[in-house]
């Protein structure tokens, strides 16, 4: 569990019955608001992503770190870091 | 302890989240990679829509909230933060301060094949750590809210009604239209080349490549706004304002991806949307009109892909 979830103090949200009002006004529960299956993104893998703000974006610049994997899952590599 | 204060509904967990973790966190991450991660971003627009939306209302408890949906992103954050890590490490401690970097190294990381990596379970520890040591955590957000207190006295008004519905209706719409551009950047192979990060320093995106941009920016602002104004909910006319510039950036998503995909489509010429150019500037600021554009360009979006059928 991610630590900002279990720091979470009930106490410090607005109340449930608000918020469960707001919510449902905003939802329409006849409406499908998926994505579809094949869009599904892949989890970020080790990249720098090529991404950029809308100003620059004629001129993708491409920062090109590769990393190689580790294995195990529980370990997450640290691009950018070597000595 | 009231039972009921255990649990909270779906929608605001993850406002809270966002607020508290993600959009701090993303902050000060693109500042030290100097660009935003947009697979990252996707993620979690995906996330909202997929499953936080359909189920917003939902009253469930923190670990439900974990387990059911956060953990659905949970390896996108590590990831990113593993980089976020060595970013920080990189330009502010490594060649600064040997003695707390050669501290840090051993408390918290390994080295194999001239790699470092992290253990999943440090990985928030360290970053605590760190940004402890170079003061940039993200306290700040917490001693700027002011006190939530006694809010659920505006629980009985109705003046949010008309705000709420109206940005239900423009999600629908951002869904609606983001789905068509979201199918034909997957087709065309822009998607993948962002997720597997493949494109070259010397490409050339194209206008809808770059209204992805665009919107994609638009939509995390609407989240952004809303989620501060259900979070800081401490006064009915701060959570308005909050509201309203919220779907101020969804109108604005909405307009950009219409307008877009009539270029896209070779319907710019049409008579009906060079009125609409007219309008727009007559429109600006002006959120009755805005709304009215928007259904407009709809018309003339509808027709225009009838005309190319």
């Amino acid at each position: 569990m991610l630590k900002i979830i279990e720091n979470i103090d009930n106490n410090e949200l607005i109340s449930p019955e608000l918020s469960q009002k707001l919510a449902t006004l905003i939802v329409d529960e006849n409406y499908d608001y998926s994505i579809e299956e094949d869009y599904y993104i892949p989890d970020v893998n080790y990249h720098t992503a090529n991404v950029v703000e809308p100003m620059k974006a004629n001129t993708l610049l491409n920062k090109n770190t590769s990393s190689s994997f580790f294995l195990e899952s529980d370990i997450f590599i640290i691009p950018e870091l070597d000595d | 302890m009231n039972l009921k204060n255990e649990e909270n509904t779906v929608l605001n967990y993850f406002c809270y989240v966002l607020i508290n973790e993600i959009l701090p966190f993303e902050a000060k991450y693109i500042s030290l990679r100097k660009n935003k991660n947009f697979t990252f971003i996707r993620q979690i627009i995906q996330l909202f829509l997929n499953d936080i939306l359909p189920n917003a209302n939902k009253l469930v408890t923190k670990e439900t909230f974990n387990d059911k949906y956060l953990s659905k992103i949970e390896q996108t954050i590590k990831v990113c933060k593993a980089e976020y890590l060595g970013l920080l490490i990189k330009y502010n401690i490594k060649d600064k301060d040997k003695s707390y970097y050669n501290n840090f190294k051993k408390k918290y990381l390994f080295k194999r094949n001239n790699k470092y990596g992290i253990k999943n379970e440090l990985i928030e520890e360290a970053i605590i750590d760190l940004e402890n040591y170079l003061d940039v955590g993200n306290e700040i957000i917490k001693k700027n809210q002011l006190n939530i207190t006694d809010i659920d006295k505006h629980i009985s008004s109705d003046i949010y009604k008309g705000e709420l519905e109206l940005l239900n209706q423009q999600i629908k719409k951002f869904h609606k239209y983001y789905l068509i551009l979201e199918r034909k950047l997957y087709e065309n192979g822009f998607i993948k080349k962002i997720d597997e990060n493949t494109i070259n320093p010397t490409d050339k995106i194209n206008n809808l490549e770059y209204l992805y941009f665009v919107i994609i920016h638009e939509f995390w602002n609407f989240l952004a706004h809303f989620s501060m104004g259900l979070i800081y909910f401490n006064t009915p006319n701060n959570f308005l304002s909050n509201l309203h510039k919220s779907i101020s950036h969804l109108k604005r998503a909405v307009m950009d991806l219409l307008d877009g995909m009539i270029i896209e489509n070779n319907c710019s010429y049409l008579p009906e949307y060079l009125q609409l150019r007219v309008l727009k500037i007559s429109s600006l600021g002006n959120s009755i009109k805005i709304q009215e554009l928007i259904s407009r360009l709809e018309k003339v979006f509808t027709k225009c892909l009838q005309q190319n059928q």
